[in-house]
């Protein structure tokens, strides 16, 4: 039977993409055993035994005991470990040692404000920073705007650089404690993330912005550009429909990173305004050596991390079909 | 420093409230009382757990002592009120205490004697594991008469604290003690306050409850001014809860270090209580350096504890007098004069030459080829406590000793103190006792991991004379610890160095801490 050249071109790409699926869907379940394995080790090898830390120096030993093996610290190291991917397999996260809560109850409690908090976040910077710097770009390209330029590249260069959480001490200062125009801290209404949200986007404006500026000024010098210049297009028409898709393909690796970025940088944040997140809790968990939920709030960071640097990735294998990311 | 809250039957209102005295500040003229208010504090860590019978730490306590009762109150003077209990008797093994009438449930049922016993037989019962059971409220028998409201608490043997130790456990419900799961995130109790909203990790609002009056002294929250609600955030950042006190967000903080600076000189009301001490444990296991007396009193000897209690205290404090620092403290004594060693780097070089310890080359002791070289174990991460070290470190190298700091987290530092094998000489830690009887178990008894007498003490004197004191209530117990605490300072056991003072800054409200939760008034 005859194949058209058509049909062959479509049953190659379908193939190929059912491979670059299973490929990545493959590196994100290894990804996830590692992330189940490294988190279970890493809270057992922080020094201390948590559970004379809950009880105090004055419980006797006996007590001490007793509560170990309820815990089924006891066991064997192997034996906790198959306990706990199992539990995770299974949907039991644990109890919290400290709080007496379902790990899973306190996750589902914790993480919506966490996602609130990033996504408006990367809501804000992406519909902030690709317009900031195509605007930068086209104001400074073909050397002019030399002020503009000077006044983009130092203002960003030093606001990419401050983190989060000392930009959050200032701007509480400023907003919160002088002029009482936001909240201090905590989730209070749509005021109170006013300032979290300015803490953790402000930098990364500032370095994406940079970032697409750069991409602009490479589109725009491209032969195509000239050409869509050259037909006298409205600048409407030459920045959004052939400049802006042929930058995006960067912005959008760049923006996956800041989101993978987000998902570390609120704990900080959340940390200085009081913010009843997931961040919050991932410390106290950590530093009380609260095993089953800090192990569960690694492993659900971590997944988040996971699942965002993979759709970035199938993002950029859709949005390209071109894209050697396909390939790999 | 790192605080090791040795509580007996004390927690953290008790530390806090107990612990300062009224008001007292740098006077603001009260305004016009508000009702219906919303007093707003805040603490550092998640309370987590909530059942009163099975925590030990102080931040859930500061939280549950808005919704339990205790028997009786110990105030910041020491003297007992009534409370829950409108009186007692008390003999050296035996106390009975007599209910007020009419003190109802958060779910209106009444509190009964024999709810209130059944509160002591569930912290005896093994499969509780409630650390209440314990350092002199043990090994006892409870009877209760609900017709004469009475609860009878009888020891094996005397306790001299036995009043104060069973009168200040809070008191359940019997619903929240038949469903004791249910307490961790809810409350069941006879207090001021019920729990109406706990979020972990965010906040604990606590409403006021209508027709309370069974308060210490019969304090009710029908007052003027008394608050509608009290809101507890959970702020882990220092410098966050300063900044939320500054914008009014909070009524009261306690504060220390640079943050405090920022608090000070405004015109807040201003509360002063005793915090923990700080003070050196010295490791005596076979084989060490500081198994031998000489060295440890040369060591002593060789510390300007003088010009340490500054450093160690921010210029926040003073010189120790006793190993009770946490109020009520009802032994108000003073043990160390004329039985700590003096300071004295001359004496403390012939000391440790008579003992064979001789100065090499390098300036360092040695004896039998080994070097006097000690590591000294403590929490990091207080600058006050690392300067203070510094210091230390400074003062025994004048005198040929070598330390080598060991830093950790509070929880390693912990579980390094309790280690079979601990690999330590000198351990720096706040040992916050409120009363004496609770440092028995550290001080002597069995080794980790059998005991809890982490720095292997072997004092006869000081075993015979807490045994005599254990016994005696009053001011002739209060004698006797004293002599027991001298008797571990003249063999420096331990060395108490300093006690570092608290703030607590109020604004748009009165607190008076040592009366608890229904003292707070509130102010337009």
């Amino acid at each position: 039977m005859a194949v058209s050249p058509l049909s062959a071109f479509r049953s190659a790409a379908r193939n190929q993409t059912a491979r670059f699926l299973v490929r990545r869907l493959g590196r994100l379940a290894a990804s996830m055993l590692g992330l189940l394995t490294i988190s279970f080790a890493m809270i057992h090898v922080i020094p201390g035994d948590p559970v004379r830390a809950a009880l105090g120096p004055q419980a006797s030993a006996s007590l001490v005991e007793q509560r170990r093996a309820e815990l089924g610290l006891d066991k064997p190291i192997l034996e906790q470990y198959l306990d706990y991917v199992t539990g995770i397999f299974t949907g039991d996260l644990g109890t919290s040692l400290v709080s007496n809560l379902p790990v899973s109850q306190i996750i589902a409690d914790r993480l919506p404000n966490s996602a609130q908090l990033a996504g408006i976040a990367f809501v804000v910077i992406m519909g902030l920073a690709v317009p900031l710097g195509m605007l930068a770009a086209v104001l400074t390209r073909d050397g002019r705007g030399r002020t503009t330029e000077l006044v983009f590249q130092g203002t960003t260069g030093v606001l990419a650089v401050v983190p989060g959480f000392v930009l959050g001490v200032a701007l509480v200062y400023l907003f919160a404690v002088e002029l009482g125009w936001f909240p201090v801290a905590g989730q209070t209404g749509p005021e109170s993330y006013v300032l979290p949200v300015a803490a953790l986007c402000i930098g990364s404006i500032a370095a994406l912005a940079r970032i697409v500026r750069a991409e602009t000024l490479d589109v725009l010098g491209e032969d195509y550009m000239r050409t869509a210049r050259g037909k006298r297009l409205p600048a409407r028409l030459e920045y959004l429909r052939h400049a802006l898709p042929n930058m995006l393909t960067s912005t959008v690796t760049i923006g996956g990173l800041l989101l993978s970025g987000l998902v570390g940088g609120t704990v900080l944040v959340e940390i200085v305004f009081a913010w009843p997140g997931l961040g919050v809790t991932a410390v106290s968990s950590v530093t009380q050596q609260d095993f089953a939920l800090a192990q569960a709030i690694m492993v659900v960071l971590g997944a988040a991390v996971l699942v965002a640097n993979l759709a970035v990735d199938l993002i950029l294998g859709f949005l390209d079909p071109r894209s050697t990311i396909r390939e790999q | 420093m790192t605080t090791i809250r040795i509580l007996v039957a004390c927690c953290l209102v008790a530390v806090v409230s107990a612990c300062s005295d009224a008001g007292g500040g740098e006077g603001n003229d009260q305004p016009e009382l508000a009702e219906g208010a919303t007093f707003t504090t805040s603490i550092n860590a998640d309370p987590g757990n909530l059942h009163p019978l099975t925590t030990v730490s102080a931040i859930t306590n500061s939280v549950v002592t808005f919704a339990y009762d205790s028997l009786i109150l110990v105030d910041p003077e020491g003297e007992i009120r009534p409370y829950l209990a409108e009186d007692w008797e008390v003999t050296g093994a035996r106390v009975t205490f007599t209910l007020r009438e009419g003190i109802t449930c958060e779910d209106g049922t009444e509190l009964t004697a024999d709810a209130v016993a059944a509160n002591f037989e569930w912290i005896a019962d093994p499969e509780n594991a409630s650390p209440r059971y314990g350092s002199g409220l043990e090994n006892y028998t409870v009877d209760s008469d609900d017709v004469s409201r009475t609860v009878t608490i009888t020891l094996e043997k005397p306790f001299g604290f036995l009043l104060e130790n069973a009168g200040s456990m809070l008191i359940v419900c019997p619903g929240g003690l038949a469903d004791p799961k249910s307490l961790s995130q809810e409350t069941d109790g006879t207090g001021p306050f019920a729990l109406s909203d706990y979020v972990a990790d965010d906040h604990v609002t606590m409403t006021a409850r209508e027709g309370y009056a069974w308060g210490p002294d019969g304090a009710s929250t029908a007052e003027p001014g008394f608050p509608a609600e009290v809101v507890i955030r959970v702020v882990r950042d220092p410098s966050t809860a300063v900044n939320l006190f500054l914008a009014g967000e909070l009524n009261d903080i306690g504060a220390s270090g640079p943050d405090e600076a920022r608090l000070e000189g405004q015109g807040f009301d201003v509360t002063e209580f005793p915090g923990g001490p700080a003070e050196m444990w010295f490791n005596q296991r076979e084989g060490l350096p500081t198994a031998d007396p000489d060295v440890r009193r040369a060591i002593t000897m060789a510390l300007d504890l003088d010009a340490l209690t500054p450093v160690l205290t921010e210029q926040a404090g003073e010189r120790a007098h006793d190993l009770t620092t946490i109020l009520p403290d009802p032994c108000r004594t003073d043990s160390i004069e004329g039985t700590l060693p003096e300071f004295d780097p001359e004496g403390a070089g012939e000391l440790l030459d008579s003992a064979g310890w001789t100065t090499g080359s390098d300036g360092v002791r040695t004896k039998d080829g080994q070097p006097l070289s000690l590591t000294a174990s403590y929490a990091s991460g207080e600058p006050a406590l690392d300067a203070g070290l510094e210091l230390v470190t400074q003062l025994l190298e004048d005198v040929g000793v070598e330390v080598e700091l060991k830093g950790e987290g509070q929880n390693a530092f912990l579980a390094t103190l309790f280690e079979e094998d601990p690999p330590w000489e000198l351990a720096f830690l706040s040992a916050a006792i409120s009363y004496p009887s609770g440092l028995v178990v550290f001080a002597s008894g069995p080794l980790p991991p059998q005991g809890q007498n982490f720095a292997a003490i072997d004092n006869p004197d000081y075993e015979r004379l807490a045994d005599e004191a254990q016994g005696t209530p009053g001011q002739e117990g209060c004698e006797l610890w004293a002599q027991a605490e001298g008797a571990l300072f003249e063999r420096a056991d331990i060395v108490p160095i300093a006690i570092t003072l608290a703030k607590i800054y109020t604004r748009g409200a009165s607190y008076d801490y040592g009366l608890g939760a229904t003292s707070i008034r509130m102010y337009r």
